[in-house]
This record gives C-alpha cells, structure tokens and sequence, in this order.
C-alpha cells in the first residue's frame, strides 16, 4: 500500500467537512439574506422616497408636473425601484396632477409602500407618492450577497483546514517521522534510546517514545540474559562434545582393542589347532592322551569360534563389516545346514526339520557366508535352549505385508524351538552384545551371547531384522526377513572339503614366519605331504634364499621383523625380473588380518594368493595346488575366500567327543568303526558302477548307507559329504554328481585310511570296573566324593564341583572323570550330571543327592 | 365683525410690538449693520394691493399660495402678478417667515428646485419699498408686501392692505 501522511488523511476529511458545511450554510444563508434583501430594498424604497419627497412636494404644491416628472425618474433611475405613481389632489388652488412611471429595466413589483406628500410650508396633505420596490433587485441583491457569503465562508473553511493541517503535520506528523527515523537506526540491544525536544514530552507521543525506550531497556536485558544462557550453553555443548568426543575415542579403543586382541590371539590358535590336530592324526598315541588331545582340541575351535564372533562384533561396531553378494545355491545352503547342524541336535535328542515350502530358484545373489552365519548361529542357539522336542527352520516366501505369497523376493527364515523360551521382558535384551537372559543361563548353558548379537547385525546389513516371539517355556521363534534377488547366474560350487595331501609332484618351499610355532606347524603338514621345505625368519632372509636357489612356491607371513612380507614380495619380484630366471615363482601370502586393505595391499605388492591364520589346512593345500599348477592364476573373490575360511566350521573328519557321548565305551566305538571300515572297503568301486550304469535308486541306497552309518559313527565330514552326494543324486543331475563324488570318494577313502590306522581295541581296559584294590573304606569316600560332586553340580557351583571331582580322581582313575572336568569346565552342569550319574552307575556307588 | 377683528389685532399688535421692542433691544447691539429703513420693521407686516381692487381681504393660506406659485389667479380669476424684495434684504426673509414659518434658506430651496424645473415664475424683485409701492399702483392685479411701517403711506400711493400679518 501507498504511504500517505496522516496529515492529508486528516487535511481530506477535513476538506469534506467543510463543503458540506459550506453547502449547508450557503442555502441557509441564501434563505436569511434573501428575506434580508427584501428588508432592505423596503428601507432603501422608503429612503429614496424621503429623498425625493421636497422635490415631489415641491412639485404637487406648486403643480409643476415637469418637477413632478423629475422626481418619478429619480426615483425610477434606482434599481431598487419597479414603479412610481405621483398624485397630486386638487383643491381650489390646485387642478391637481396624477403622474406614474415603470423602471425600463423591467422586473417584478412588490407591495407598495405610499408616502403621504405636504405642503413644503404647511402641515396641508397635497397628494401622495406610492413606490413598489423591485423583486428583480431584491433576489440579484440577495444572490450576490449569498455568493459572496459562500465564497468567504469557504475561503475561510479552507484557510483554517490548511491551517489545521499544518498544525497536525507540526505537532503530529513531523514528531512521528522524527522517532521514525530514530528507531530505524536502533538495533535491539544497543544503547540508543529515541530522543524527543522537550514540548513533545508532555504529551502522547511522549508517553509512546517513553514506553519504546522502556521496551528497548526490556529487550536489552532480555538479550543479556539469552546471552548468558547461550554462553552457558556453549559450554555445556563444549562440554558435551568432549564427552561424546572421549567416549566415541573409548569405543574407537575398544573396537581397535578387540580387533587387535583377537589378531593376537588368533596366532598363537594357529599353532595350537594345527598341532593338536597334527597329535590326533599320529597313529601311535595312546587312548588316553587322544582323549586329552580330542578335549584339547575342541576347547581350542571353541575358543576360536569365540575369537571369530569378537572380531566380527568389533568389525560391525566399527562398520568395517561389508557383504560380499554373489550368487549361490539357496536350498544346497539349506540342506548343508540342516545337515550340519542334524548332528549337534540328534546329540540333544532332538530333532531339527528344514521346510521349505516354496520352489527355490537355481541360484540367488546374496552373501552366502553370512547368511550361513546366521541360520547357524541361531539354529545352534536353539539346540542349545532346547531340552527335548524339536526344532525347524522354516524358509517361505512372504509379500511386502507380511503374508505368504507366491511372488517378489522377499523371504522369512524362522527357527522355532520348543525350548527355554525368554521371559518377554527380556527379549530386548537378548541382541545387546555379550548379554544372556540371565547370568544364571550363562552358568547352565554356556555361551558369550554373541552369536544373536551378530546374526542381529548381520540381519540388518542384508537389509531386514531380526525379531523374536517367545513364551516362557513353551520355545522362542527367531525370525527375520531379507530380500533375496533370484538370478541366471549359475551358482560356483561350494568349496568341498577335500584335504588334497597327494600332491602330483614334490614341491620346494620356502616358508617365512617369524613365529617359529606356525614355521613348525606348516613344515610338518608339509613334509607329510612330500614337499621339501626350506625356512627363513624375515623378509631379509627370504629373499637371500631365493636368490641362492629358486623355489616352486613361497609362503610369506606379512608381519615379519627387519623386512616385512611385502617389501620382501618386492624384493624377490624385482630381483627376479633383473636376473630373469623363474619369472613366475608363486608367492602366496600368511596373514592373520583378513581386512580388505590388507588383501588389496597383498595383490598390489605382487603377491599371487594368501592364506588367512589360523590355517585352515584343506584350504591351505587347495590354494597350494591352484597356485603351483596355474601360475599366473591371479587373486578371485578374495573378501569370499576369506570369511568362508574364518566363520567355516572346520569339520573334523572323525569327531572322538561327540562319538564316545553317544557310545559310551570307547572299546565298542573303536569296533563299530572298524566294522565300518570292513563294510564299507568295496563302496567305492560299487558306488562307481551304479553311478556309470546311472542306477540312480542303487546309488541312492548306497550313499543313504554310508550317509547313516557316518551320522552315527560321528564322521562329520564324511557325513556331510554324503549329505551332498545324496542330494545331487535325487536330483539326478550327473554333472553335480560328478562334482560331488569327487569330494565324497577323497574323503571315504580318507575316513578308512584313518580308521585303519587306530588300535583294535584301547589298550587298557578298565572302564566299567571298580578297581580292585579299593577297600570298603575307600569306596564309601569315594562315594560321598560323588555325592558333593552331583550336589555341587545341582546348585551349579563350579569350584566346589571340581574340588569334589578333584578329590574322586583320588580314588578311581576313569576316562569319564576327564570328560565331566571337561564339562565343569564349560560350566555344562547338566551335561555333568548324566556323566556322574553314569559313572556311579558303572561303579555300582549308591549315591542319594538332597 | 371688523372691530372685534381690529380689537383683535391691536391687541395682537400691542404684544407684538412690545416682544418686537424687546427682541429689538437685545438684537440691537450684533445688528448695528442694518439698514435705517430696517428699523421701522416691528415684525408687521402689509399684503398690499391696487386700491382699485375688488378683493378686500385675502386669507394668509391664499397670500401664501400666491406668492409661492401655487396658485397664479386672484380668487377673481385674474392672473396675479407678485413682486418681491430683494433677495438678499431682511424684509424679504422676514415676510416669508411670518408667511409660512420656514426660514429663508427654505423658501430659496424651494424656488431653486422650481427654477430648475424650468417651469419657476418667482415674484419680480424690486430694489425697494418704493419701487414696489410704484409697481403695485400700476398694476390692479398686482400683489406685494411691506413693512407695517409703510401703512401710513398706503392709501397715498394708491395702494391697500388686503392682509396684516404679525410676525410670530
């Protein structure tokens, strides 16, 4: 809108007030004049009589009709005058006279007004004068004098309209403007107050100007006080961000810490697992040191079981975690799963059933491994918190609403369990890392509690979540649902567990380690195999050897003192290209650190694969063969390779712990396995025939044999292998057959090798018998030994049980008392339990717990 | 009828002539000026007319409008023929004084308005008592005043009062 003064609002309306005013006022007056007018032509009439009234006396006394003429046309030759009549009475001495006139100008008459005429020299009436005045006069008289009126009276409206105005825009006006002007330069919180000359003050633009500069001391201090407390905040939030900055250091530390510590420890595992399995593999030990070596032995995966889940909660936490997508084969997934995972249930007594309802595509695009990390970590979890009943892996295709449905992507893995169950309010808590419901459930079961963790976190990179139902005591349902994209790409198959120790040709080795241990640990597995193995401790050593003499392959730990593994990669390569002698000697890298930088960094020094530590040795010779028999083979799916080789569950060919639970007496395990090896010597070549003749139901019942007889025997790897085998054959596609049988046909052969190799029979034979030198005396403390021990177990005290055991161990001398340590050890009270009470019952001691 | 009249008009007379003396003596001293003839005015004053006349008496009304142009026929229906004194004299201011009551200035206004008519016919002006006296002897319808101090000498020149007024 268009600034206007208030001055002219106020000049306009005055305007208008006073046309109006001087409209009403000029009718009015027009009105008073006009009577006034009449009035007065009356007194100007009789006045003008007066003034001719000698002359017409003059002129009737002496009846000068000439005189009399003049007198009429004096009259007439006033405006203000219609008519004229002269009348002179005529007595003895006069004739008399009558004279009369019109005025030439015309006009209106009014009421006559008749003078009397005298003798000039007596009191003696001659005659009379009559006179109308003009009406014609009368109203121009009045008009002029209204106009002018009118005119005056709007001049003087006016005048004092302007004037009024001008006084407005003084006292007004200018006085706003001027505090207009002031406030434009006032900035909120300055000193600045609006200013006003001293006759202004009194008044109301005073009490306004006033007012503001009370409101501007207001807002000042307003503005100190938010001052103030934005000061105070900025501290706070200073404060606040060092905090946030020295916990985010701390977690940073932590994760660094984590990492670092797994990395540490990983390398000693390396030499603890390779050894032990070096000891279990040698033919000669006695039966118990097997046993000790076998507990060893599973304590040790256990442990790095352990390592690796650290590590990857370190990694997600870190968010150094990524997925690696290819596409692979999701029922083989399922079944390899269901079947890995069958012999830990049937070892609860349990029963674990797979569903999947949907037809599955030939192959999707997803991290296989990580996927393979979570169905395991969850359905082990459910075993676990399972005592009896079963527990299923449901697999079905659901719609983006969440009901089943034939199409899109997305998938819903549920493992339902009739187990434990979680209270509800607990359920949250179950995905905090390192928590269990209870600690009290840690004592009973086991576990760090990260297994859910992880598969929580897992869930959610592939995009989904992780959720659980549960009842207390009635079993959990774990489930989550991710979307899998189908895809033409045909699957690779999966790394079989083939241990390739028969090499075509005996191969010179260099092996660089600084850690004498992991030198040791590979030189064995090595010469076994019928290398020939050289050694050397640092980079700088390496590469003085290869210089001497070329090798067939090279294996080079990374983290070495005086010249690490990738200088010496450097060294070697360009040595090499100056002398130009095997131009294409394999180097294959050894690094506990399976970070992706680190694998970039190996193939960017020159390297040609790397093997990630602790060895996984079937892994380890496969890489050997590939790299010795394609040179130039360079590094494929790396990130793949890798976390196959660290979250894998290396299978054991024969697995002693889980075999002698469900046996019991090893004698007989030993026989049953023997009788095996006996059944099973001709297998092969049948398995070949029925395969070459495409028998499909033969083959099938001959893998379904062997599969069984494996599952039973706990020869995990052959059993698993079969499992393979037998679904590529129900398939009945020969290609995977081939490619399965291959693996199934190495490993049974293997199975039997090993078995050969163990004794008949245990070589001393007291299990099932109460020593004989025992005294009565010595079998009641024995017995009450026992009886602490159960007890112990009840209440889930672990020192006072092992104390107890401790004490028994004085007494008898039993493989189980080995086994039930082992069990206090994993604080596996009710697993030491069932022992206890067995091996009262062997020793027929009458044991009564409270 | 005439003798009461005359009665009347001595006694009339007798008072005028002694306020006359009186006015006279105060008037004396300031009017030193005038004229000797001028002294024999008691304020009387004489319409006289031809002796041979037939009008004997004429009203003051008639004398007035005769003289002042109202009226120009004697009640005889002959035309009248009026002389006057000078216009300046004191005799002339009194007489129309005593006639009408107005003061000369009033008379001469009047005459002026009727001169300037075009239409005036003021009465002769004669030089003097004497050449008045002589006018009105000649003429039978001639009309004039005098001084009362002239009534001794009336009927010598032929002449007779047909009016006496008294000055007021």
């Amino acid at each position: 809108m268009r600034f206007r003064h208030l001055q002219h609002y106020i000049m306009a309306i005055m305007l208008g007030c006073a046309l109006l005013l001087s409209l009403i006022f000029g009718v009015i007056a027009y009105h008073l004049i006009q009577r006034q007018a009449l009035d007065q032509s009356v007194e100007l009439t009789t006045n003008l009589i007066w003034a001719v009234n000698a002359t017409a006396s003059a002129a009737v006394f002496s009846g000068n009709e000439t005189l009399g003429r003049d007198a009429i046309d004096g009259l007439l030759g006033n405006e203000a005058v219609y008519s004229v009549r002269l009348v002179g009475f005529a007595d003895e001495q006069s004739k008399g006279m009558t004279l009369s006139g019109l005025n030439k100008a015309g006009g209106e008459g009014l009421d006559t007004i008749t003078v009397a005429l005298k003798s000039p020299f007596d009191e003696q009436q001659l005659g009379e004068l009559s006179v109308q005045p003009n009406a014609d006069w009368v109203k121009r008289n009045a008009m002029d004098s209204a106009v002018n009126m009118i005119v005056s009276l709007i001049v003087v409206i006016f005048s004092a309209c302007l004037l009024t105005a001008q006084l407005l825009k003084w006292l007004l006006s200018k006085p706003l403007v001027k505090v207009v002007n002031q406030l434009q330069g006032i900035k909120p919180g300055g000193e600045e107050r609006l200013n006003l000359p001293q006759h202004l003050k009194s008044n109301e633009i005073g009490l306004l100007v006033a007012e503001f500069n009370t409101m501007l001391d207001r807002i000042k201090q307003a503005i100190l006080v938010e001052r103030d407390l934005r000061q105070g905040m900025e501290v706070v939030q200073a404060n606040l961000e060092k905090a946030k900055e020295v916990a985010e250091h701390a977690t940073q530390a932590k994760s660094n810490f984590l990492a670092t510590m797994s990395h540490e420890i990983r390398t000693p595992m390396n030499s603890i697992l390779g050894f032990l399995e070096l000891a279990l593999e040698a033919p000669h030990s006695d039966k118990e040191t097997r046993r000790h070596l076998q507990i060893a032995n599973t304590s040790a995966k256990f442990l790095l079981q352990l390592i690796n889940d650290i590590l990857d909660v370190s990694k997600i936490e870190s968010g150094k975690l990524e997925l690696d997508k290819h596409s692979f084969d999701l029922a083989a997934l399922l079944a390899e799963i269901r079947d890995l995972m069958e012999i830990k249930a049937r070892e609860s007594g349990l029963q674990l059933n797979l569903h999947c309802t949907e037809p599955l595509a030939a192959s999707y695009i997803a991290d296989p491994y990580r996927l393979r990390q979570i169905l395991i970590n969850l359905v082990g979890n459910a075993i676990k918190f399972t005592a009896k009943g079963s527990v299923d892996i449901v697999v079905k295709r659901i719609s983006n609403n969440g009901r089943t449905s034939h199409h899109g992507n997305c998938y819903e893995f549920s493992i339902n369990d009739t187990g434990i169950g979680i209270a509800q309010d607990k359920i949250a808590q179950i995905l905090q890392p390192f928590t269990q419901v209870d600690a009290s459930i840690t004592r009973q079961f086991g576990g760090t509690g990260l297994g859910t963790t992880i598969s929580a976190e897992l869930v959610q990179l592939m995009g989904g979540e992780l959720q659980i139902q549960s009842t207390l005591g009635k079993g959990s349902r774990f489930y989550f649902r991710i979307e899998l994209e189908p895809t033409t790409q045909v699957a690779p198959i999966e790394n079989q567990s083939n241990i390739g120790y028969q090499q075509s040709k005996a191969l010179h080795i260099l092996l660089v380690d600084d850690v004498m241990e992991n030198i040791l640990l590979a030189k064995i597995h090595l010469e076994k195999a019928g290398h020939s193995v050289e050694m050397a401790q640092n980079g700088l050593e390496a590469v003085a050897a290869t210089l001497a003499q070329p090798f067939d392959l090279v294996l080079m730990d990374i983290q070495m003192p005086e010249m690490d593994g990738y200088d010496a990669t450097r060294a070697i390569r360009q040595q090499a290209e100056h002398q130009g002698h095997n131009r294409t000697m394999p180097i294959v890298a050894m690094t506990a650190n399976a970070m992706k930088e680190v694998i970039t960094e190996v193939t960017a020094a020159g390297m040609d694969e790397f093997i990630v530590k602790p060895i996984d040795f079937s892994h380890f010779f496969e890489t050997i063969n590939k790299v010795t028999k394609n040179n130039t083979s360079v590094v494929q799916r790396p990130t793949g390779a890798i976390e196959t080789s660290m979250t894998q569950v290396v299978l054991p060919l024969i697995d002693f712990d889980a075999g002698l639970i469900s046996w019991l007496d090893e004698n007989a395990f030993y026989t049953a396995l023997h009788g095996f090896a006996d059944r099973n010597q001709e297998t092969i070549s049948e398995l070949c025939a029925s395969i070459g003749v495409g028998d499909v139901k033969q083959t099938d019942a001959l893998v379904h044999k062997v599969k069984g007889a494996a599952g039973n025997l706990r020869l995990k790897r052959l059993y698993h292998s079969s499992c393979q085998l037998e679904t590529s054959v129900n398939k009945g596609q020969s290609d995977t057959i081939n490619a399965a049988l291959k693996p199934f046909v190495q490993i049974l052969t293997e199975t039997l090798e090993v078995i050969g190799n163990l004794p008949l029979t245990t070589v001393e034979n007291n299990t099932g018998t109460r020593p004989e030198s025992m005294t009565a005396e010595q079998l009641e403390q024995c017995a009450q030994c026992l009886t602490a021990a159960l007890d112990a177990c009840e209440r889930h005290d672990p020192d006072a049980a092992e104390a107890a055991a401790e004490r028994l161990a004085e007494y008898i001398d039993h493989d189980q008392l080995l086994e039930i340590n082992h069990k206090l050890q994993q604080f596996d009270f009710d697993a030491a339990l069932v022992s206890l009470n067995q091996l009262a019952e062997t020793l027929a001691l009458q044991v009564s717990t409270s | 009828m005439m003798t009461i009249q005359a009665s009347v008009q001595r006694t009339v007379l007798a008072k005028l002539f002694f306020l006359g003396l009186l006015l006279l003596g105060l008037l004396l001293p300031a009017g030193s000026h005038l004229q000797a003839d001028e002294f024999n005015n008691d304020g009387s004053w004489l319409v006289v007319m031809h002796l041979d006349s037939d009008l004997t008496t004429l009203s003051q009304k008639q004398v007035m409008s005769l003289f002042l142009g109202r009226a120009q026929f004697l009640p005889g229906g002959s035309r009248v023929k009026t002389f006057d004194f000078p216009v300046d004299s004191v005799f002339r201011a009194n007489f129309y004084h005593a006639l009408t009551g107005k003061n000369i200035a009033d008379i001469d206004a009047y005459w002026a308005r009727l001169r300037y008519s075009g239409r005036a016919s003021p009465p002769q002006v004669l030089e003097d008592g004497e050449a008045i006296m002589k006018k009105v002897s000649e003429h039978k319808t001639a009309l004039a005043y005098l001084p009362s101090a002239f009534e001794h000498s009336l009927a010598d020149k032929g002449l007779k009062a047909v009016l006496t007024m008294r000055n007021p």
